[in-house]
């Protein structure tokens, strides 16, 4: 299954589902990171951790950990929203 | 208007939510609440509306406690304000939040005016959604407005107003405007307490919370949160839920509660809480849809993006963020220094003048506590005030423009290798300018064993008032162009030892699973002149308060512990009873010579090679000791008897009876004694160091205290002094706050000693390899 952590930078998906501890999850889900939205891998860190997306117009970083628990589908290079 | 949206509020209504806020609490007037999502701006508006200087920064977590405000309204009715520590939903993960949320469900505010950011008011009404459930009576205030405005958004404010049954208005907060127009809506908001309308999720969301709310004991709670707890309940909330268990009657409720989630689950095949955050978000959208007439243009952030792909750039981004640190030291160092001097030499001239009051020779002690004691050591202080300012308006910038959030980001992974964390970043930061409020500033970590391992390693991150330190030693000991490398060298060795001891806990006492790590990263925005200046004013002006107060009382207290008692008699007035010495009146100093004579004063021994002709003072003592006749010029007479004073003194004697302890460190009695009092507040070393060499010295227009740290001491005392200084005990309101935000005295106490033993045994190693490699 793809997640967000399998992005490469300037890649875009649509989020399916968030798997993650019921804390952090309720946390992401928070942030507008809930299924049906599309989210972009904008940069990673200097070691390729964490990483860096956009969605709904912010900036949010998440570590791998945490992209792990973000199911995607429907992965295209950004800018070419439809 | 539907007929639900009569939920009227009523005057304090008991206890909110059993267990939760300190309800009930007398109050005349009235009292609003300011909520909103992180970095919104709430910290803007609250200063825009009371006139205060609360700390405002470009991310998320500045606020992490309730602050209290007044203003007053149109007609002149006074308000109490509330800001709150930033929130994205009603959910408590760490402590900051739980503030937030707590008072919101207290139903102790007249009004909660919502601020959202309008750049971002997809996740931004979330909250205002959620606080729509408990019946409040809302204002929405719209903030940075100027950046929505210049992305092209464009919105309907009347059809809002309408749609969400609450005054809705614009502001932009940094620039004071709309403020005016806030107030009235507060006003609107209060002359007609209608609550907003009520939320609608959807019709299979609203059964099913509709249900569990007739499921509710009516003693469960205030009633108009009814909704909010119900939506609680069907999310599975574990706090809600254990607190409703507990709670009497409640246990056939509890099941019959379950049996509606599971069969709203499996009509839908998501889970509950997933299906209300959605609700959530699709109101919101819903919303959006109908007011928002324009929507911002697809490049609104490219300016910001622009700036990331240099500053944050995978690559580049840490060795600038490693230039930006060394930027700020040097400029702490190099652009304070003439400022410095000239202070300095104010603070001498009025050492002279005071002393000037009094005939020539006089040993009033007045004299002595105001030259010695306040000028000597209050002045000692505030002569770094400039570099102070500069260090703060460089952190001012940092904190200001967004790079902060950024910086952050760059470290995570190297945080974590430590077991620290990205969040555990900021709280650092801000220890470069205090270490409580980089204490306070953990609040914003979700996980208690992150929290402790920032909290504890802290004091570590070489903070302001230390820097008083170092602008005394470090020029005292090396030559120009080593200095603001040392400066930045220091700051380098307290992190690097920071994330050890942080590694070090993680792997022992706070072993535990890795705490997540999901950060926003606002905009950059520029920061305004008159908030970057009241910033750095806020701050030089505690620093001269503190030099004013604690300081100068424990100055005093120090000067007395030093000047008493006093020795009584003296070993050369002896030796001139027995016509061993012969005291002569001092040469006139001419051009060059004083220097000379003065360090000819000094009783050091070692240092008698500065007088190129005869032995020294202490030898020609010996000389006299034998019953030889030696000369002594009157000078040197008066330093000899200064010393013996010194060492007869209440600090004198302390500090003597310590010295075995700290000899193997390479420290003195003197520094002994500056490093007790270093413990109240850490720039009292600076002052005790000159209140000692002001004591010990007879020439007003002395040499400086630091070409006398020179002259009495090697660089390698220097450098082990400045390394125990900066790991030692941290001050006595690091303690106080440690003990406050972990709840417990071990942690505290745990500090103090863990930290003083590590600044033993760095500054023993450094030391005596130091002298075995012939330092
Ligand atoms: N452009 C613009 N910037 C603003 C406006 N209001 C506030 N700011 C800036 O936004 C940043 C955040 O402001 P704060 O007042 O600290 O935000 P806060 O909501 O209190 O943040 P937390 O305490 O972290 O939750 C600061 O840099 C402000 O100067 C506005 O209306 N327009
Ligand atoms: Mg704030």
């Amino acid at each position: 299954m793809t997640t967000l952590a399998n992005l490469s930078v300037g890649q875009s998906a649509r989020i399916t589902g968030i798997q993650a501890a019921p804390g952090i999850r309720q946390r992401i889900l928070d942030m507008g990171l809930i299924p049906d939205i599309r989210v972009t891998l904008e940069r990673v860190g200097p070691t390729g951790r964490p990483i860096w997306i956009a969605c709904h117009g912010s900036q949010i970083a998440l570590r791998l950990d945490e992209a792990t628990g973000i199911l995607v589908d429907d992965v295209k290079v950004a800018g070419d929203n439809s | 208007m539907n007929a639900e949206a009569e939920v009227k509020k009523e005057a304090p209504v008991e206890v909110a939510v059993e267990g939760s806020a300190q309800a009930g609490a007398s109050r005349d007037g009235l009292r609003i609440a300011l909520a909103g999502n992180p970095n919104c701006g709430k910290t803007t508006i609250f200063n825009a509306l009371t006139g205060a200087h609360q700390k405002v920064g470009n991310y998320p977590g500045v606020t992490v406690e309730r602050r209290d405000g007044r203003f007053e309204l149109g007609d002149g009715r006074g308000v109490a304000l509330v800001d709150l520590p930033g929130t994205y939903s009603l959910t408590s993960l760490s402590p900051e939040e739980r503030v937030a949320q707590d008072e919101l469900l207290s139903g102790e505010n007249d009004v909660i005016v919502v601020v959202a950011d309008s750049t971002n008011l997809n996740r931004n009404l979330v909250l205002l959604a959620q606080i729509m459930q408990m019946g409040a009576n809302l204002v929405l205030c719209l903030n940075m407005a100027d950046e929505a405005r210049a992305s092209g958004q464009v919105l309907d404010l009347a059809q809002m107003e309408k749609l969400l049954g609450c005054p809705v208005v614009e502001t932009v907060g940094h620039k004071r405007q709309g403020i005016d127009a806030l107030k009235a809506a507060i006003d609107r908001a209060l002359a007609s307490p209608r609550a907003s309308r009520r939320l609608v999720l959807g019709e299979r969301l609203d059964n099913a919370i509709g249900q569990i709310r007739a499921l509710i004991p009516a003693d469960f709670g205030r009633p108009e949160i009814a909704d909010w707890v119900a939506t609680k309940l069907l999310m599975g909330d574990a706090e809600t839920t254990s607190r409703f268990l507990a709670h009497k009657g409640s246990a056939s409720a509890a099941s019959e509660i379950a049996a509606v989630r599971a069969r709203i689950e499996s009509e839908t095949g998501h889970d509950a809480p997933l299906l209300v955050t959605e609700g959530y978000f699709a109101f919101v959208d819903g919303l959006l849809r109908e007011v928002m007439t324009q929507r911002s243009r697809a490049d609104a952030r490219a300016l910001t993006e622009k700036i990331d792909a240099v500053l944050a750039h995978r690559v580049l981004g840490l060795p600038i963020f490693a230039a930006a640190m060394y930027a700020i030291f040097w400029i702490t160092f190099t652009i304070g220094d003439p400022f410095m001097g000239w202070i300095e030499e104010g603070f001498g001239w009025l050492g002279g003048w005071v002393g000037g009051l009094w005939p020539e020779g006089s040993d009033s002690l007045l004299r002595s506590l105001l030259v010695d004691g306040v000028i000597g050591g209050v002045g000692g202080v505030v002569v770094f005030l400039p570099n102070i300012l500069l260090l703060f308006a460089c952190l001012a910038v940092l904190e200001d423009t967004g790079y902060m959030a950024r910086a952050a980001f760059l470290v995570d992974q190297l945080m974590h290798r430590f077991g620290l964390h990205g969040k555990s970043f900021i709280p650092m930061m801000t220890g470069f300018g205090c270490t409580v409020p980089g204490i306070m500033a953990t609040r914003t970590m979700e996980n208690e064993r992150d929290r402790l391992a920032t909290m504890f390693v802290l004091p570590l991150v070489s903070c302001g008032a230390r820097m008083p330190i170092w602008l005394l030693l470090i020029p005292a000991f090396f030559p120009q162009t080593w200095r603001a490398p040392m400066l930045f060298g220091v700051y380098a060795v307290g992190i690097v030892l920071a994330l050890l001891v942080a590694l070090l806990l993680r792997k022992t006492v706070l072993r535990g699973d890795d705490a997540p790590f999901v950060m926003e990263l606002p905009p950059y925005r520029l920061p305004t002149l008159r908030g970057a200046l009241t910033k750095v004013a806020e701050r030089g002006w505690l620093y001269l308060k503190k030099a004013g107060t604690i300081i100068l009382a424990v100055s005093i207290v120090l000067w007395a512990m030093t000047t008493f008692p006093k020795a009584g008699s003296y070993e050369v007035d002896k030796l001139a009873a027995a016509g061993h010495v012969e005291i002569v009146a001092d040469p006139e100093p001419s051009e060059g010579e004083g220097e000379e004579a003065k360090e000819g004063g000094d009783a050091k021994e070692d240092k008698g090679a500065a007088e190129p002709a005869g032995p020294s003072l202490a030898e020609r003592l010996a000389m006299a000791q034998k019953g030889e006749k030696v000369t002594l010029l009157q000078s040197e007479a008066d330093a000899r008897n200064a010393e013996e004073d010194l060492n007869a003194s209440l600090a004198g004697k302390i500090g003597h009876a310590l010295e075995p302890v700290f000899k193997p460190l390479g420290f003195d009695w003197k520094m002994v004694t500056a490093m007790l009092g270093a413990f109240a507040a850490k720039e009292v070393f600076v002052a005790q160091m000159g209140i000692i060499y002001s004591l010990g010295e007879v020439d007003e227009s002395s040499e400086s205290l630091q070409a006398t740290l020179r002259s009495d001491y090697s660089p390698l005392v220097g450098v082990s002094l400045m390394l125990f200084l900066l790991i030692s005990a941290p001050c006595m309101a690091t303690i106080a706050v440690t003990k406050r935000e972990s709840n417990s005295w071990k942690w505290a106490l745990g500090q103090l000693g863990g930290l003083t033993a590590l600044a033993y045994i760095v500054s023993l190693v450094v030391f005596q390899v130091g002298r075995l490699l012939g330092f």
